[in-house]
Formats: structure tokens, C-alpha cells, sequence
């Protein structure tokens, strides 16, 4: 009794392989006693390999792809009838990329004969043409539609798996399969790339089969439509899509019937964290793969009819093919080891940022404590620690230009994801672009927007400092100089007075200025020469860091983001004239040397979506202002001497001189020949910085805020002058003690020695200055609550009911805000429109301030308002008068929290009409969605790949 | 080379001193607290509902300064003391015309748009050898008066209306001359929309023969009007006292002549003690009067002086304080009846009084040299005199009303003036300017940043 062995080899486009296949088939201890190729369709000579090999009767050649199971149903129906002895013939199925080592047959037939229940025989597969990593020896699945090897991955094959034993399925390369078994179970046509000897092996134990490993016999496989090789053309999202729907169509196919929901629901939601972490690991295919997958999962028709094939053959119940399958845990281990290595790999690239590229090589916890810049950093955050004392915490973060913080970090996601807003009399405008951070550092600390806001802004100054020296480090090379430079620019967020008057926007985007410019540094990384070349990849992946940044800038402050954009675009023409070529450029290619610049810039607007669209119709020239209120009563005089001391504030501002310490230093270290193509660059940018803050300030732009022109805060640019100052000055250090005192003494040691002077005393007395004045007095003036208990309760149980709040007296005016919430919050300063800019309300106000009659109580009643209040001290002669006002009845009980008065007509909710954007901001929102995630997923770090 | 890039950095930093040299200043913002003057868009002129003396007997009258615009204003005359308004709706021209309706149902005249600015209205109380003029006005919160009694020969009754459409309560204060008092009975007094209340001082459990009452509105305004009774042989000497403001430094117009005795009270309404000095100003000029030229006054408290041996003639009083701000009265008799001076408040803009009795006449008081135009109008709204009354340096200027004369319009032009027209026959009456509803402040708004 001699098993009958026919030789089953499928191929497509194996040309690469087909001949060394053929070989090894050839060279076979034990020859198959026929063999049948089937070639699926092939574009390349495959199909004329194997005619030429095993001639032309021997061939079957089908002139449309029709997957794995078509081509081996097709070699089936060639072989001839069954012989006298059906249960001894076998079939060995071999890809073209799988190479039998010369026993493969020999042993998978001794196996068989001394397992005489084993229907289908698996070889141990190798890998090819490493030859000794084992791929599989069996294999198993587990209910998230995992391939289970068992094995290690990359694991050498040292005989450790050799025990032969019952497996769930085994490889269909090299699979050695009873004839009437194949043609009775058949391999399922719905699954053409993968998984399904999976399934053939999962029907295969259902029908009462037997199958089993073999590993004496070696078959070693070159994976080549797994790995792509085969289809190169066939993109990732592509072989994902496949393989994860057959995954599922297996699951669900031959799981159980009562398990089905759970498992779809489990399916459904495992693929969508995939997809999630597959992005965070910045593997978009894969992760668009994941998701087109899913789609397969709403096919029911497809799986009944599965379902009711498999049901026809089985003989076997369902728990004693169980055992074959993956524990349930299986896929749980994996979770936990995916997201060591995403960590792993996020915590590498951290480390990478903070330490810098340049300067801090030295490997080790104790370098990187005594690093110069560290000890910069961490003398700013005990600063900020210390302005931050009785502002942290109490809520109380507030005044000048900053709002108080809201409640929760969901209120500032409620707003920016709302078309209009409770504020004022309603406003359908725009939510400002810096909500999102704003949120997401709030949602971070567990939805305490107050500690993100006291965070975002004592937080940005050491945050300036750790990006300056990043940056310095990687221009200089020099430590040091670096450290120093740090230190007077993240002194300038204090100093200016941008911290004092609560300037969110400049202290922000001054903040990550430094990280825009030292990736900005990096577009360049991609130049063969120059003195900022570097690594191609690294130069792709800076622009989308750009992106990120300029956005981050641009939403916090447009004016910096503007300034930013101007100075990029000088450094540009700039590298692309100075430093390599002997002849300078011809104009035509400045064009050129800006193209570097196009895709962050556009990047990064589309990065703000719904604020770059809507922004112009919706704000004019008051989108131009910092994040924060105008407050243009704390602005200074401008002019040529702000720009040069960096005063654009009156108040809040440390003495002038150390400002002007900074100018005076990049001026002498344009003296320095030797570095003065650099220094002259920074000059540049700074030149860009003053003409956009010159340019800026003086401009009014109208605030819908209070309907009135208010001249602009230009903080954010000449920050981004005095950076460059800075940076100036730190470019011309290095060396320049080894040149001075190589000299006679002279002139130049002393104009060294007093610039070495100034710059080192400037930063001590900004330092000083800063300890002694805090984050002075401006802020902390306002409360969180504007109403008194009662009212502010009312507004949060109901907000529609709003309080118009009246302030001051007949003399001197009245300041008024309508209230639907303890008080105006960050964020709402952009929302905000004038109540007396609305018709409804334009003769109401003063009505009510001077003669107030009915008419004017049921004005304010139709956009909202419930409660009028006066704060003490209430101006009594208002208060007599809409006391004897008809509509108006007394609500408050005393007057130590002034005046208030119910409105006795039922106050209807401001009603906005959103118009267009009531359908147009939640698409953009989606767009800024899919932008981010992209663009986010561009710009993290790689995943480690094995 | 190197001279390449010795240009860049000189053009560079060039360009950056151009920059420098051309930055502009900050633009400066616009912001105005001015209040801004425009007209009045509603007026309301409320006169006591006073009919329970039973000694008075007189009308009300209401009209427009003729140059203002027509339109249509409405009367409402207010009926008994729950405040139910009987209104009707009136062309006012530029005429004087009765008011209608018992004088015990009081007045209020409101107009609306156009009809707001010029209104006049004011009570004539005649009869029994007296004469009382009390001008119509607005509502507010505090009324300070000045001259009142609380004794039995010298009593004053209190008339409160709330015209207005919320609830008003009020406390009642007097300020005597051992410091102020607030009676039980004086406080916490909760008026009604459109109610009137009348209050005898003596009857809130006071006494003293010259005090000054204050009424201070807690919530919501009121009109408060002063009758002060003087019993004199077999009537009353009946007077409407002039409501004060209080201010550190005034005027009191001339009493006549033949005032006899007359008795100047003044309240210091400060926190501190004041010290007032006192000027006496008559048609030659003026002058301190020797012996009372400062009198000390307690804060809250309350000074009287005799200055009927000090001024005999017609003549003006100017008081001023050293900080403190004052309210001050004088009175004197007039045969039987009584006549009060108030303190009258600088003119800001056109005044005027209704003509009462068998003549008038207009005193004008300022403080230096000063001028008004003075025009007196027939009851059917025709100019019958005008004049440019010009005033030396502190002097008092008097003008005699034409007998067809039914109320007179007085506009300040330089100056700081203040002013009162004299009524005389039978008895006499002293009634103050008031303003003309004209403009109104509309105070500056901003919206909150």
C-alpha cells in the first residue's frame, strides 16, 4: 500500500522564484508521482518557466486571477480519476515562492504513515532565503482574527519546535493533504489572499479531519504576498484591507452561532484602536486598511451562506475544536507588548527633543543634569513657580488681557466644537483656533481648565527657555552660549510685560516660537551642503513639525505667525544666496528657495480650518489680535523706542534699559567678521519682526467686542526681533575669547569686555526684577464670578437667562456686559459682539440708563436677558429709576452685592441665526479633524521597525 | 567677498534704523465719559396731591414753553389714594391751560417724544390772605427741605407720590438742631405704583420749631412736596417749601421788604462739621453781614440765625461751606402769610416759574458777573416782554413780571445764577426756577472688554 503524491505547485508573477522552486522539487529524496502546476494568471514568463520545466501537459493555465482556491479547484479537476486506493492518494500543494528542502516530501509521508489519522500534514516552515528563522510550524488563530505561530518573531530555528503535534491548520505551502479530503472540504473561493488555510484547517478538524505538523520536513517560504513583494503595486492599505477582512470572515464563519454579536462588536471595536494605534505609530495605510476592513463586516448575506456551507460538513462539535484554537488571553498579551513598543517608541523620540541633536551627545542621566541649559530651565520654572504663588489654584488667574479660566476644560470644548455661543447676545462667530490646545492640556489635567490656564501661562517661560536652548545649541554648537541666550529670551515673556498683562497669546506663542524655528531649522536638513544639511527623511518630517508649530503660533498669536512666516521666507532666500555659491543667485531662484516653506505654511492653515475659512468674513482685521483681550488701555506708545527696549506695553514692564542691553550686543557682534554672515542673518529676522510690529502698531482694528478701534498689542513680533537679537548675539561667541586673548590689548577687548558685561548683567537684573515684581498686579484683579451667588447659580441652572450687568455711574459712564455665565471666560473673547452693535438692542441701553420704560425692559427680554444688575456700589440714581421701572422687580435682597432687578416678561434665549455656517463649521471641523490626525501622524515619531 | 557681506549686514542694519525711524506711535484710543446731551424722550412732571388743608383753594395749570415743537402730551390726573390714574390725552400748544381735576388728586403731566421737552406744570394754592406756588417735578430719589416745622404754630405736612410704575419705599429723616432723627414712624415707608401719601411731621412724633425733613427713596423715586403752616391770629400762613439740593455753596433769593423777622436755617448734610460763611447781596452789591459772618453747623445738624436786625432791606443771601455741602432756607412774613426762600440751585439751562397772585417779579442772584435772557409769555403761549438782565458782580437783579404775564422763561448766558420769582397778593409766595425738561444726560456706555 504506497501513497499516491501529486504535486500541486500554484503560481502568479513568481518568476523571481519559480526556477529554484522547481529545483528543489526536482531534487526531492522522495519524488512526487505526478505534478500539476497551475498559474494563476501570471504577467511575467512564470507560466512559461513551468512548461519548460514540467512540459506543457502539466501546466494549467488560467487567463484570469481567480485567487489561491480557483487555481487549486482548477489543478483538481485536471488529475485523473482516483485511483484503486482513494485514502493512500495525496495531494502537495507548494507555492511557487515556497522551496522544499530535499526530505520535505520524504518525511511529510513517514509522518503519515505513522499517523495514520492524520488527514493533512504541515511542514515547518522557514523562512527564505535567510533559510534558519522559523515562520511556522502550525498554526492557530485567536478571536480577534490574529495568526497564532506560537513562535517568537524572527525566531531561529535551533529544533526547539520539533514535536510533532495536532494543530488547528497548517501552511497550504508545503501542505500534504488527502485527496478526497481537499476535494471534499475544498478551500473556500471567498478567500483569495488570506487566512485560508485557516479555514480550511478550522473545517478541515469541524469535519472530523485530522491535522498535524510535521517538522522533520522543511519547506522554506518567501512570503511573497504577504510581504508584497509579489504586487507591488498593491499598496499597504490594500494587503491590510484583505487581510483583515478574511480574518474577520473566518471569525465569523466558523465561530460560534450564540458568540456572533459579541464578536462583530469585538471586531469592530479592536479595529478601530488598530486603526487608532496604527496612526499614533505613524502607519496611515495600515490604520486606512483597518477601517475599509470593517466594511466587510456588514455583509450578512455573504457570511449565511458560510455559515450554512460549514454547517454541512461538520461532524465534530464545536468545544472539542476549540482546544485547537488560541487561548483567549492571547490577543490581550499581544495588546500589552504593542503598546510597550509604541511607548517605547515615543519615549525615545522625547528623549531625542529634550536632549537636542548637537550639543548634549553625552549619554547619561548625570550629563544631562549638569547641561547648562537645564539648569536654565529649571532656574525659570522655580521663577514661574514663584510670580505663580497665590495666582495657582484659587482660580483667581485673571485681568488685563486674560480671561478667567472656565469651570472645566469641557466648557472650551463645548465652545469650540458649538456654531454659536451663549455669550453676550448671542454669537454665531467663530470659536478662536487656540481653544484646542487650551482643551486638550485641560482634558490632560483631568479637565481643570484653571490649572491648564495657570499652567499655559507661568508654564510658558521655562517652556521659551528649554526651546531657545534647544534652538542656540543646534545654531552655536556652543552650550553655554546657548544657556545664556536662553535665559534673556524666555526673561523677555516677563519683562516685556506680556506676563503682567496677561498676554495668553504672546506668552504661548512666544513659548513655542524657539521649537518653531529650531524644526523650521530642519527644513533645510535636506540640502547637500550648507551649514544646516543633514538627513533627507528628517527634512520630510520637519515640514509637518512646522506645520504643527506655526499653527500652534499663528492661533495663539497672528501677528507672530505672520512675522514668522516673512522671517522663514528670508532665512530662505537667504541660505539659498550667502553661504555656497561664489555668484549670487538670479532672482528666478528665490522663488525656488521659498518652495521649502509652501507646504508647512499651507500646512498649517489648513491645520486652523474652520478659523482660516471663516475668520476674514466673520473678524476682518481683529483676527489679527492676540489670543486674550485687547485691553488697549495697557498698551504703551510705541514707536522707535518700544521696538528697541521691547516695551510695547506701559504697564507691567521691567525698566527699559534692560531691553535695550539686547540691540546694543547684536550690534557689536555684527563687529565679529568671522561669524558675520550668520549674525547678518539673524539681523535679517529681526528686521522682519520690527517692520511686522512697526507695521502693526500703528493700526486700529475694530473689536466686536466692544464695537470700538483698538490699536493692536505687537509683543509677539518683537519677541520675535529681540529672539533674533539674541540669537545674533549668541552666533558671534563662539571663539571669541580665544581671539581677544590672543591680542594686543585694545579697542576691541574693551568693547568686548563691556558687551560681555551688559549681556550678562541684563538677564541678572531681568531676573531680579522679575523676583521682586512677581506676575505683578494686574492679574488676579478679577474674580472668577462677576454675579453674585444667587445669579450665578441661576446662569448655570439655566443659561439661556442672562444678566445684563451695568457698571459705574451716570458721570463717568457705564461699562455693560450681558452675562450667561459667572463670567466671561478664555476663549470668549474672540465671541463677543457689542449688545449695543445689535438693533435689537441699540436704543434699549441707553433708554434704560436714562429714561428706562417698558419698551426697553422687553428689548432686553427678547435677546435673552432675565436679570439686570447693578454692582455696588450701585449708582442710586439707576437704581430709583429701574426701580420705578414697570417689567423691572427688585431680585436682590441687599445691596452689599449691589443692585439687581428681575425682568418680569420671560426672557427669551438669545436666538442666533447661524445661516450657512449651521451646516459649513461642522464640516470644516471634520476637515481640521482628518488635517490634524494627518498631519499629526506625519510629523510623530517613526515606529521602530524590525 | 568679504566686502559683499560687509554691505548685507550695513544694508540690513540700515534698514532696520529705517524701520525704527518710521514706526509709528501707538494710536491713541478714543474713549469720551463725557455724559452726551440729547433730548428728552420722556417726561413725567408730578405736582402733590394735596386737597386736605381745606384752607387752600387754587388750580393746577400745565403748558409748553412755546419754542418748543407740539405734540401731544397726556394729563394724568391721579384719583384718590390707591393711585388709579384717570388719563387723558392732550394737545399741549404753546400755552398755559388749566390741568384739571382736584387739587387733593394731584397731577402728573407726562409727554413723550417731541411733547417730553418744554413741559411746565405747577400748582396755585390762593385763598384766605395767602399765596403758595408749587412747580411740578420730576421724580427722584432724595428731597431735601429746608424751613420746615414741626411745632404747633409752625408745622409742615409731607406729600409723597410715587408716580412711577415699581413700588417705591422711602425714609423720612429730620435734621434738628440737636442732629438728625429718623422716627419709627418715618421709616420703611412702601409706596404703590401711582400711590400718594400725606405724612404730618408732628404726627410721626417730632418736634421743634425749625427742622429740615429729608426724604431718601431706599428703592425706586418719588415726588415729594413740603406745605409748611405758620399759624398766624385766625388762618394759617400757608407756603410750599422749595426742595434743596444739597451743594457747598448757594443762594437764597430776597425775601421782600416788609418780611419782617427773618430767620435763616441751614443743615449741614456732610459727615464733618461745616463752617458757613454768609454774604448778604442787595441791587448795590454785597456785603458780610457783621456778627453772623460764619456760623458753625453740626454734621446732620441743623443752625438758625436771626438776620432780621442784619437785613432789613430786599436782599439775597449766599451762603458757602468749607467742604461740607449744605441746604438752607429763609423765612420771613408777609402780613399774615408766611414766605420762604429756598435754596435755590445754579441754573444749567432754561428755567421757569408759573405768574401767580396780583403781581410777580424775577430776582436772579449770582455768584460774579453774569447775564440771562428773560422772556415772559401770555397763558396763550405770546411773548409779552423779554429782556437781557445783565448782573454786576454779586449783586441781585430783579425784574417785574408784565400784569398779562402767565409764566416766565429764564435762559442763563454767562455766569453762574440762580433765581426765584416772588409772588405777592394776597399774602406772598416764593416759588423757585425749575428746570425745563429740555435735554437729558444720556450717560456714556461701553461695553465691558
Amino acid at each position: 500500500m504506497t501513497a499516491t503524491v501529486t504535486a500541486l505547485l500554484v503560481s502568479h508573477d513568481g518568476a523571481r522564484w519559480v526556477p529554484s522552486t522547481l529545483r528543489h522539487l526536482a531534487a526531492q529524496t522522495r519524488l512526487p508521482d505526478r505534478t500539476i502546476a497551475v498559474d494563476d494568471a501570471s504577467t511575467d514568463d512564470t507560466a512559461q518557466l513551468l512548461e519548460t520545466a514540467l512540459g506543457a501537459g502539466s501546466v494549467v493555465r488560467r487567463s484570469s486571477r481567480g485567487g489561491f482556491p480557483a487555481a487549486v479547484d482548477a489543478a483538481l479537476s485536471h488529475l485523473p480519476a482516483p485511483g484503486d486506493d482513494p485514502a493512500e492518494e495525496w495531494v502537495w500543494i507548494l507555492h511557487d515562492d515556497s522551496a522544499p528542502a530535499p526530505t520535505a516530501l520524504e518525511h511529510l509521508l513517514a509522518a503519515a504513515a505513522e499517523h495514520p489519522e492524520a488527514d493533512v500534514l504541515g511542514p515547518k516552515i522557514r523562512e527564505w532565503p535567510s533559510l534558519r528563522r522559523l515562520l511556522e510550524v502550525g498554526v492557530t488563530f485567536s478571536a480577534t482574527g490574529r495568526r497564532e505561530t506560537g513562535l517568537e518573531r524572527g525566531e531561529y530555528d535551533q529544533g526547539q519546535h520539533d514535536s510533532a503535534r495536532r494543530v488547528l491548520a497548517v501552511n497550504t505551502a508545503g501542505m500534504l493533504v488527502r485527496r478526497a479530503t481537499l476535494e471534499r472540504l475544498r478551500f473556500d473561493p471567498e478567500l483569495t489572499a488570506a487566512h485560508a488555510d485557516v479555514d480550511f484547517g478550522w473545517r478541515a478538524a469541524r469535519a472530523g479531519a485530522h491535522v498535524r505538523t510535521a517538522p522533520d520536513a522543511v519547506v522554506f517560504h518567501a512570503e511573497a504576498s504577504r510581504s508584497g513583494r509579489r504586487d507591488p503595486d498593491r499598496g499597504r492599505a490594500a494587503r491590510r484591507r484583505e487581510e483583515r477582512w478574511a480574518a474577520s470572515y473566518v471569525l465569523l464563519a466558523n465561530g460560534s452561532a450564540a458568540l456572533l454579536p459579541v464578536l462583530t462588536l469585538r471586531l469592530l471595536f479592536g479595529g478601530m484602536l488598530r486603526a487608532v494605534a496604527l496612526l499614533l505609530t505613524r502607519a496611515p495605510a495600515e490604520a486606512w486598511g483597518e477601517l475599509l476592513a470593517l466594511g466587510g463586516l456588514a455583509r450578512p448575506r455573504l457570511l449565511l451562506v458560510a455559515r450554512r456551507r460549514r454547517a454541512a460538513h461538520a461532524r465534530v462539535a464545536r468545544r472539542e475544536v476549540r482546544a485547537l484554537l488560541a487561548p483567549w488571553w492571547m490577543p490581550y498579551r499581544h495588546g500589552l507588548d504593542d503598546l510597550a513598543e509604541i511607548l517605547t517608541a515615543v519615549g525615545h523620540e522625547v528623549v531625542y527633543r529634550v536632549r537636542g541633536r548637537a550639543g548634549d551627545r553625552t549619554v547619561g542621566w548625570r550629563a544631562w543634569v549638569r547641561s547648562p541649559g537645564v539648569a536654565v530651565v529649571l532656574l525659570l520654572a522655580l521663577s514661574a513657580l514663584l510670580a505663580a504663588r497665590g495666582h495657582l489654584g484659587a482660580g483667581r488667574l485673571a485681568g488685563g488681557a486674560l480671561l478667567p479660566a472656565p469651570e472645566s476644560a469641557l466648557d472650551w470644548w463645548r465652545t469650540y466644537l458649538s456654531t454659536t455661543h451663549l455669550v453676550g447676545v448671542g454669537s454665531a462667530q467663530t470659536a478662536p483656533a487656540y481653544l484646542v490646545p487650551l482643551a486638550v492640556l485641560g482634558s490632560v489635567l483631568l479637565g481643570s481648565a484653571g490649572l491648564a490656564s495657570g499652567l499655559t501661562v507661568f508654564g510658558a517661560i521655562p517652556l521659551a527657555g528649554a526651546g531657545a536652548y534647544r534652538l542656540l545649541v543646534r545654531l552655536t554648537g556652543l552650550r553655554g552660549s546657548a544657556a545664556w541666550g536662553a535665559l534673556v529670551y524666555a526673561l523677555l515673556l516677563p519683562t516685556t510685560g506680556a506676563l503682567a498683562q496677561g498676554r495668553l497669546g504672546t506668552l504661548v506663542a512666544g513659548a513655542l516660537l524657539p521649537w518653531l524655528a529650531s524644526s523650521a531649522s530642519g527644513l533645510f536638513a535636506g540640502r547637500s551642503t550648507g551649514p544646516l544639511s543633514g538627513d533627507p527623511e528628517r527634512s520630510r518630517r520637519a515640514r509637518w513639525r512646522v506645520a504643527l508649530w506655526l499653527a500652534a503660533v499663528a492661533a495663539f498669536s497672528p501677528l507672530l505667525g505672520l512675522a514668522a512666516v516673512v522671517a522663514g521666507g528670508v532665512v530662505a532666500v537667504l541660505l539659498r544666496v550667502q553661504p555656497t555659491s561664489t555668484a549670487p543667485s538670479p532672482p528666478s531662484a528665490w522663488g525656488a528657495s521659498l518652495a521649502p516653506l509652501g507646504l508647512p505654511v499651507l500646512a498649517a492653515a489648513a491645520l486652523l480650518v474652520p478659523w482660516t475659512v471663516l475668520a476674514a468674513p466673520q473678524y476682518g482685521l481683529q483676527a489679527l489680535l492676540d489670543a486674550g483681550r485687547p485691553a488697549a488701555g495697557l498698551l504703551g506708545e510705541g514707536g522707535a523706542w518700544a521696538l528697541l527696549a521691547a516695551r510695547p506695553g506701559r504697564v507691567g514692564a521691567a525698566p527699559d534699559w534692560i531691553g535695550l542691553v539686547t540691540p546694543v550686543v547684536a550690534l557689536l557682534a555684527l563687529l565679529r567678521r568671522r561669524s558675520r554672515v550668520a549674525v547678518t542673518s539673524a539681523w535679517a529676522v529681526a528686521l522682519v519682526g520690527l517692520a511686522v510690529a512697526a507695521a502693526a502698531g500703528g493700526l486700529e482694528v475694530t473689536y466686536r467686542g466692544t464695537g470700538t478701534d483698538v490699536a493692536l498689542w505687537t509683543g509677539g513680533p518683537m519677541l520675535l526681533a529681540h529672539g533674533a537679537w539674541v540669537s545674533a548675539a549668541a552666533l558671534a561667541l563662539p571663539g571669541v575669547r580665544h581671539e581677544l586673548s590672543g591680542r594686543a590689548f585694545g579697542l576691541r577687548q574693551v568693547v568686548g569686555l563691556l558687551a560681555a558685561a551688559a549681556a550678562l548683567v541684563a538677564p541678572a537684573a531681568g531676573l531680579a526684577w522679575w523676583w521682586h515684581e512677581g506676575a505683578g498686579p494686574i492679574l488676579g484683579q478679577e474674580g472668577r464670578s462677576v454675579l453674585p451667588v444667587y445669579l450665578a447659580e441661576r446662569t448655570q441652572v439655566d443659561p439661556a437667562q442672562g444678566v445684563l450687568v451695568l457698571r459705574g455711574d451716570a458721570r463717568s459712564g457705564y461699562e455693560y456686559e450681558v452675562l450667561h455665565a459667572p463670567a466671561r471666560h478664555i476663549g470668549d473673547d474672540l465671541l463677543v459682539q457689542d449688545p449695543a452693535g445689535d438693533p435689537r438692542l441699540s436704543d434699549a441701553l441707553p433708554g434704560l440708563v436714562s429714561a428706562p420704560d417698558l419698551t426697553d425692559v422687553e428689548a432686553l427680554a427678547r435677546v435673552g436677558v432675565a436679570f439686570v444688575l447693578a454692582p455696588a456700589p450701585a449708582d442710586p440714581d439707576l437704581a430709583a429709576a429701574l426701580d420705578g421701572t414697570a417689567g423691572l422687580a427688585r431680585a436682590s435682597a441687599g445691596d452689599s452685592e449691589g443692585a439687581a432687578w428681575r425682568l418680569v416678561t420671560p426672557a427669551v434665549g438669545p436666538r442666533v441665526n447661524a445661516g450657512v455656517l449651521t451646516w459649513l463649521r461642522p464640516l470644516l471641523l471634520l476637515v481640521q479633524l482628518v488635517v490634524v490626525v494627518g498631519v499629526a501622524v506625519l510629523a510623530a515619531p517613526e515606529r521602530a521597525r524590525r | 567677498m568679504s566686502r559683499r557681506r560687509d554691505l548685507a549686514a550695513g544694508a540690513v542694519v540700515g534698514a532696520v534704523g529705517v524701520v525704527l525711524l518710521l514706526a509709528p506711535g501707538t494710536p491713541d484710543a478714543r474713549t469720551s465719559s463725557a455724559p452726551a446731551e440729547v433730548p428728552a424722550t420722556a417726561t413725567a412732571l408730578t405736582c402733590a396731591a394735596a386737597g386736605r388743608t381745606g384752607q387752600t383753594q387754587g388750580r393746577t395749570v400745565v403748558g409748553r414753553v412755546p419754542a418748543s415743537a407740539t405734540g401731544r402730551a397726556e394729563v394724568a390726573v391721579r384719583v384718590g389714594a390707591a393711585g388709579r390714574l384717570r388719563t387723558e390725552s392732550r394737545e399741549l400748544g404753546p400755552s398755559l391751560q388749566p390741568g384739571g381735576g382736584a387739587l387733593a388728586d394731584g397731577l402728573t403731566v407726562r409727554g413723550e417724544g417731541a411733547a417730553a421737552r418744554g413741559l411746565l406744570a405747577g400748582r396755585i394754592d390762593e385763598g384766605a390772605g395767602a399765596l403758595a406756588v408749587l412747580g411740578c417735578e420730576q421724580a427722584r430719589g432724595s428731597w431735601w427741605f429746608p424751613g420746615a416745622g414741626a411745632s404747633v404754630r409752625h408745622r409742615t405736612e409731607l406729600f409723597l407720590t410715587n408716580a412711577d410704575e415699581g413700588p417705591a419705599v422711602v425714609d423720612v429723616r429730620l435734621h434738628g438742631a440737636s442732629g438728625t432723627v429718623v422716627p419709627e414712624a418715618g421709616r420703611g415707608i412702601t409706596l404703590a405704583p401711582g400711590e400718594s401719601r400725606r405724612l404730618d411731621l408732628v404726627d410721626l412724633g417730632l418736634s421743634g420749631d425749625e427742622v429740615t425733613v429729608e426724604v431718601s427713596a431706599d428703592r425706586g423715586r418719588v415726588v415729594a412736596a413740603a406745605l409748611d403752616l405758620t399759624e398766624r391770629g385766625t388762618a394759617d400762613g400757608y407756603e410750599w417749601l422749595a426742595p434743596a439740593v444739597p451743594q457747598t455753596s448757594g443762594a437764597l433769593p430776597a425775601l421782600p421788604a416788609d418780611s419782617g423777622a427773618r430767620r435763616l436755617v441751614v443743615t449741614n448734610t456732610g459727615e464733618e462739621q461745616a463752617l458757613v460763611s454768609v454774604e448778604v447781596a442787595t441791587a448795590d452789591g454785597s456785603f458780610v453781614p457783621l456778627g453772623v459772618e460764619q456760623v458753625s453747623v453740626d454734621p446732620g445738624g441743623l443752625a438758625v440765625v436771626d438776620l432780621g436786625d442784619v437785613v432789613t432791606e430786599e436782599a439775597a443771601v449766599r451762603l458757602s461751606s468749607d467742604g461740607e455741602r449744605l441746604v438752607a432756607a429763609w423765612r420771613g412774613l408777609v402780613g399774615e402769610d408766611s414766605v420762604v426762600a429756598g435754596w435755590a440751585a445754579p441754573l444749567g439751562g432754561p428755567a421757569t416759574a408759573i405768574a401767580a397772585g396780583d403781581s410777580s417779579r424775577l430776582e436772579l442772584v449770582g455768584t460774579g458777573r453774569g447775564a440771562a435772557r428773560v422772556v415772559a409769555y401770555a397763558a396763550d403761549g405770546a411773548e409779552v416782554a423779554r429782556e437781557r438782565l445783565d448782573l454786576a458782580g454779586g449783586a441781585l437783579v430783579t425784574w417785574k413780571l408784565p400784569p398779562r404775564a402767565a409764566y416766565v422763561v429764564v435762559d442763563p448766558l454767562r455766569g453762574s445764577l440762580a433765581g426765584a420769582v416772588l409772588h405777592s397778593g394776597p399774602g406772598a409766595a416764593l416759588q423757585p426756577l425749575v428746570a425745563l425738561p429740555g435735554d437729558v444726560l444720556v450717560p456714556v456706555l461701553r461695553p465691558r472688554e
